[in-house]
Parts: C-alpha cells; structure tokens; sequence
C-alpha cells in the first residue's frame, strides 16, 4: 500500500492540458497585473499589485514546478524562502518605520 | 543510450524514487538562498520606496513598460515550454524534448535581447548612476537610487538568465544525443525548476519597478 501510495506521489505527470490552463491563467493574471498598475486604488495601490503577483508565482509554484504533487519535505522547503523573505522584510521594515526613518513621500 | 534503471542509481540510495526526491530537494534548498538573494534587493527598494516616494515615482516613469511587457510575455512563455519539455522527458518524446528545450533557450535569448535593448536605451538617456548620470527630473540624487536599484535587480536577473541559458543550451546537446529518458530526466526537471525559479522573480521585478504608480 505505501509503496503505491509513493508510485503515486513522485511518478506524477502533470498532462499537457494542465500546463495549457496554467498558462492561460497567467496570461489573464500578467493582463490583470498591467492593468492594476494604470488603475488607483488609493492606498492598496501597492498591495493589489503585489497580490496579483503572489497569485502568479504560486500557480507556477503548484503547477509548472510541480509542488502539488511534491512531498511533505519539498514543501517545507518551497515555502520556507518566502517565510524568512516576510520575516526579513517585516522586521525591517517595521524597525525603519519606528525610528522614525520613514518619512513618507518627500 | 539506454540506460537500465539500476545503473542509473548512486549506491547510497535506496532506490531511483528516494534519489529522484533528493534530487529535487536538493534544488529546492538552493531556490531558498536565491529568493534570499533577491530578497535583499526588493528590502532595500522597499526601504527606499516609502522614504523618496515620489522620487521613485517619477524615475519609474523613465522605464519602457512595453518593452517590459513583451519580456514579460516572452518569458512566460519559456516558462511553458519548459514546463512541456519535462513533459515530453517524462513521456520519453524524444523529439518533443528537443523542439521544447530549443524553443525554451530562444524564448531566453529573445528576452536578453530586449533586455540589453532596454540598457543601450537607458545609457543613450544618461540614466546609468555614475559619473554620466545625467537626469532632468526634479530629484536626481534619489532618481540615481532608483536606476542603481534597477539595475542591481535586472542585472542580478539577466545574470541569472545567462547562466541559465548555458546551462540549458549543455542540456539541449545532450538531449540531441538521446541522454535524458524517462527513467533519467531528474536533471530536466532540476532545470525546470531553476527556470521558473528566474520567472518567479521576475513575476516581482516587473511590477515593483515597471509599474510603480504609472
């Protein structure tokens, strides 16, 4: 049973209707990102780009570098350089912010 | 050359499935220090954003959007036949592989193309930082930030790209020669990996710099 359980889990091949879809899907998204950046949206002009952005590397993540059908391991591993990437941007920013160092726009 | 499963695997594995996922691993575990890597830039742009907004505002202005939007798509696209190229390694098309991995190296080419069209265009403006640095906006010290910072993240990404590229071209050789299988396409899939890990981060570059209150 574990072994067909492991057949299943690293033998995957993702069909070529998937890549297509996925494709497809970031192309809306690279649209969408374009678009968001000619729009105002006050001041969660920066966040909805961002988040356009995070929606488009986490499908090529799941898909393309096939993190859907990985083991527990890689996905520890997959997430884990965005998780310090936040800590590290958080903490900093957060330290320049309370120093007062951030001045808003000059 | 057909290879047997069993030659295929180091004597400290188990077997090709426990190689296969080491291999992957260990490829993931470098994409970790590069999204550190380019973490650092994005840090310092962040920092530098929220402090000379409306100078980065205006020197965002100076850069071609579309220009950048077809690199954009080029580079999506090489995503793709990346992405199919594994495919048709895990499926044994060996032709297949071939066009898709050719067709991958050309969709990076064309990219590097327009990036370093993109460069001739910003040195023909004087926007290099340095002692040409020649900019009529309002807030030349900080705009000469921002283009430093857009060129250390570019640039950071072209290098990447470059070696990439070379890698993949070693790759493609090889495959002509009917190296990689089905049993034996971990380095396809490594490759795959490094090549939407470049995408990844340019996924962020375009907006963070291209797009910055257009």
């Amino acid at each position: 049973m574990t072994e067909k359980h492991n057949e299943e889990h690293h033998n995957h091949i993702t069909p070529v209707s998937t890549y297509l879809m996925v494709f497809a899907g970031l192309l809306v998204l690279m649209a969408l990102t374009v678009y968001v950046g000619y729009a105002d949206f006050g001041p969660f002009d920066k966040a909805v780009t961002l988040i356009v952005a995070i929606c488009k590397a986490s499908l090529i993540m799941l898909f393309f570098m096939h993190l859907r059908h990985s083991s527990g391991l890689v996905w520890i591993f997959g997430t884990m350089g965005f998780f310090f990437l936040i800590i590290m941007l958080l903490l900093s920013l957060g330290d320049y912010a309370a120093r007062g160092t951030i001045q808003g726009p000059i | 050359m057909a290879h047997s499963e069993s030659s295929l695997v180091a004597p400290y594995f188990k077997d090709i499935e426990q190689q296969r996922e080491t291999n992957t691993l260990g490829m993931w575990v470098f994409l970790v220090t590069e999204v550190m890597l380019f973490g650092g830039i994005f840090l310092v742009y962040a920092v530098y954003y929220f402090n000379y907004h409306d100078a980065f505002s205006e020197a965002g202005k100076e850069l071609n959007l579309v220009l950048a939007s077809i690199n954009t798509l080029v580079l999506l696209c090489s995503s793709l036949t990346m992405a199919l190229a594994v495919y048709a390694c895990q499926t044994d098309k060996q032709k297949m592989l071939v066009t898709f991995l050719t067709l991958t190296l050309i969709l990076g080419a064309v990219f590097l193309g327009i990036k370093g069209f993109e460069y001739f265009e910003k040195y023909e403006h004087g926007l290099i930082p340095g002692a040409n640095f020649h900019y009529e906006g309002e807030y030349p010290l900080q705009a000469s930030l921002f283009f430093g910072l857009y060129f250390a993240a570019t640039g950071l990404h072209a290098t990447h790209m470059i070696v990439g590229g070379t890698i993949l071209a070693i790759i493609t050789v090889k495959a002509m020669r009917g190296f990689y299988t089905s049993v034996n396409y971990d380095t396809i899939e490594n490759m795959g990996l490094y090549w939407h890990f470049v995408d990844i981060a340019w996924v962020f570059i375009f907006p963070l710099f291209y797009l910055i209150e257009r």
